[in-house]
């Protein structure tokens, strides 16, 4: 999975979930900061993001998560991780 | 409103809360407070007893007297729950403070000086781990003191206090800076309405255990759960919210390892749970999970449907779910599903609905219709009624205003006569929900839109979208009025401004974008109008249903529309 999927699929998740407006999502925003996102939001995006990307996302790794491009590259990792296990 | 069971017949003879705790201080049985993992603090009844009665003589070292109000402010712990019990014992009055949720310190900071002023503290009790330079109390008018230091060497040497009728608690409603209301409640109060929801739920029978991670400043949280697990003097195991956040799974863990029988969430949380269960099964036996309360949000019927589905297949039955309504005003509970009957839901045509008011049922499934869950008959001892904006009473399957009486309704807002007697008047309290009763009396609510506006499981008052747009240059003062789209959980925010077209739509950007700025979700619409044009009654007082009845009609006097380009 690329970089823009997982960034897409991270873009999706703030619009549907928590009703964001897309053109605040930016690579740059900072989640909790710019977007607002408080730990119950953190929770909810967490978990259709493993719903979404078929991976585990805990908790602990999305506090070290500052924006969302922080979010896009960790998944990504993440993804091709679960990737090259399952080959 | 028929007959109802006192706290006395209820609770084995106690009237108040702290008698409560003495009698289950008298049982084995006590709280188990769990991290996300499920290691576990115990804090039997007993030495919470104990315990509470030495920070009651702390409390009143400090010059805290009878019937003073007394703030605290941290999550669940077993300190907190000792304090908490402290201020009982020394006959003060509790109010739980929200915890920091958001990044904007100063915001917070200013909400708890508020709420401390609102309250009119003699104290402000602080957990510890939060007395930190990094969360600044400076300003609150009342001394700040960690909990640990209340507790005394030696127990208050006093009789438990037993009067009914003194203030037991005061609960603040929603909102930031503008909203800020506490209602304030008796211990007649609260302990009338949990019999009657305790009763309700079956957790007087004697295998009932209380499951719960909802935060102890929500009404559910503090009167639902941990007040009912004392009076039923049964096992109360709960989850600090911050740890139900981190690990959502936990609550579903806690049930099945402890055998929960009943708790209370908000609609949201059993999405949480069954998206968790689907991601991740696991060994559980839910099978014991009786009453699951729902509540203190509207119930979405997907939901509902998607946790019976992932959590029966854990042994959960369907007929254990348990849509509630009420609000803090009743205390706690207004109408509760009875466990082990099947959940009504209605299937009413969208456009009936919305037009007329009306409630006319269609197929299960159309497309055109809405699927209403019910929150089940009225408690005993309360009386509803759905008044139309005139006052009139309205027929069965009519949409109106939710309106009350019974012994919960609160004694009033705290120190605010005026938003008392907004809510209170002609002998019901005016819940400023919509909803209808159907012939069998099952209460369904089909919007909560007046007053609160609940988007994600966070309550936002109207006048705080009003409050802020109206410190906009261009809106006129005291001319905006913001409500919900209640199907598509949309605010809308309609101001007056005597500038036109272009202007116009720049002061429609400047509201959007201090909304944004100022409340956890902007709104998706903010709408300009014709200065004169809001509808308000005689007394100047916003309409708010009138006025999204205008905009759902296409009828307002539309000089500029900002939307935020959402979903």
């Amino acid at each position: 999975m690329s970089e823009t999927d997982v960034y897409d699929a991270i873009k999706q998740v703030l619009v549907d979930e928590l009703k964001l407006s897309p053109e605040v999502v930016k690579p740059e925003a900072d989640l909790r900061r710019d977007l607002g996102l408080d730990s119950l939001d953190v929770a909810t995006v967490a978990m259709a993001l493993e719903e979404k990307l078929g991976i585990e996302v805990t908790d602990e790794a999305m506090q070290n998560v500052e924006t969302v491009q922080d979010a896009v590259t960790f998944l990504s990792q993440q993804t091709s991780a679960t990737e090259s296990q399952t080959r | 409103m028929g007959t109802y069971l006192t706290p006395e017949e209820a609770f084995g003879g106690i009237s108040t809360i702290p008698q409560g705790l003495d009698r289950a201080a008298r049982t084995p049985n006590g709280i188990a407070v769990l991290d996300r993992d499920l290691n576990e603090r115990l804090l039997p009844y007993a030495d919470l007893e104990v315990a509470a009665r030495r920070v009651a003589a702390g409390i009143r070292e400090r010059g805290v007297l009878a019937g003073d109000p007394v703030c605290l402010l941290g999550s669940t712990s077993p300190e907190i729950l000792v304090s908490l019990f402290g201020v009982w014992r020394a006959g003060a009055i509790p109010s739980v403070v929200a915890l920091p949720r958001r990044v904007d310190l100063q915001t917070y900071l200013d909400d708890v000086a508020g709420r401390i002023d609102t309250a009119g503290a003699k104290l402000l009790a602080v957990d510890d781990g939060l007395l930190s330079p990094e969360l600044p109390l400076d300003r609150v008018s009342a001394p700040v003191i960690g909990l640990r230091e209340l507790v005394a060497d030696e127990p208050i040497d006093e009789p438990t206090p037993s009067d009914p009728n003194a203030f037991a608690l005061l609960q603040f409603t929603s909102g930031t800076t503008a909203g800020s209301r506490a209602v304030s409640l008796t211990h007649r109060h609260v302990l009338t309405n949990l019999a009657a929801a305790v009763y309700q739920l079956d957790a007087h029978l004697p295998r009932a255990v209380f499951v719960s991670w909802l935060p102890l400043f929500h009404d559910m949280g503090l009167i639902g759960m941990l007040l009912g697990s004392i009076a039923s003097t049964c096992p109360f195991v709960v989850i600090p919210p911050e740890e139900f956040m981190g690990r959502p799974g936990s609550w579903m863990d806690a049930v099945s390892r402890y055998r929960g029988t009943l708790s209370a969430s908000p609609n949201f949380a059993y999405g949480l749970a069954a998206r968790d269960l689907r991601l991740r099964p696991r060994e559980l036996d839910l099978s014991c999970f009786t009453s699951a309360g729902s509540g203190a949000e509207a119930i979405d019927h997907d939901t509902v449907e998607s946790f019976t589905r992932e959590a029966g297949k854990y042994g959960f039955t369907p007929e254990s779910v348990c849509p509630m309504y009420g609000l803090a005003e009743n205390t706690l509970a207004v109408s509760i599903k009875k466990p082990g009957t099947p959940v009504i839901i209605s299937w009413v045509r969208r456009d009936a609905l919305e037009k007329e008011g009306s409630a006319v049922e269609t197929r299960e499934g159309d497309p055109d219709a809405r699927a209403l869950v019910s929150n089940g008959p009225a408690l005993p001892g309360v009386e509803i009624a759905i008044l139309d904006e005139d006052g009139r009473r309205l027929e069965p399957n009519t949409v109106g205003e939710i309106c009350l009486a019974g012994p919960a309704v609160m004694a009033g807002y705290w120190r605010n006569e005026e938003k008392t007697e907004e809510v209170i008047r002609d002998g019901l309290l005016h819940t400023g929900d919509l909803g209808y009763l159907d012939e069998a009396g099952e209460l369904f609510v089909t919007g909560r839109i007046k007053d609160v506006i609940i988007v994600g499981g966070r309550n936002l008052a109207a006048e705080e979208y009003e409050f802020w747009a109206e410190r906009v240059e261009g809106v006129r003062m005291g001319n905006a009025i913001a409500f919900v789209v209640p199907e598509r959980e949309h605010v809308v925010v309609v101001a007056e401004t005597a500038k036109l077209a272009e202007e116009a739509e720049q002061v429609g950007r400047a509201v959007m974008e201090t909304l944004r700025e100022r409340l956890p979700r902007g709104p998706e619409e903010v709408v300009l109008v014709v200065p004169g044009t809001l509808p308000k009654t005689s007394s100047g007082k916003r309409k708010r249903g009138a006025c999204r009845e205008q905009y759902a009609s296409g009828a307002l006097q539309t000089v500029a529309v900002v939307t935020g380009d959402r979903g």
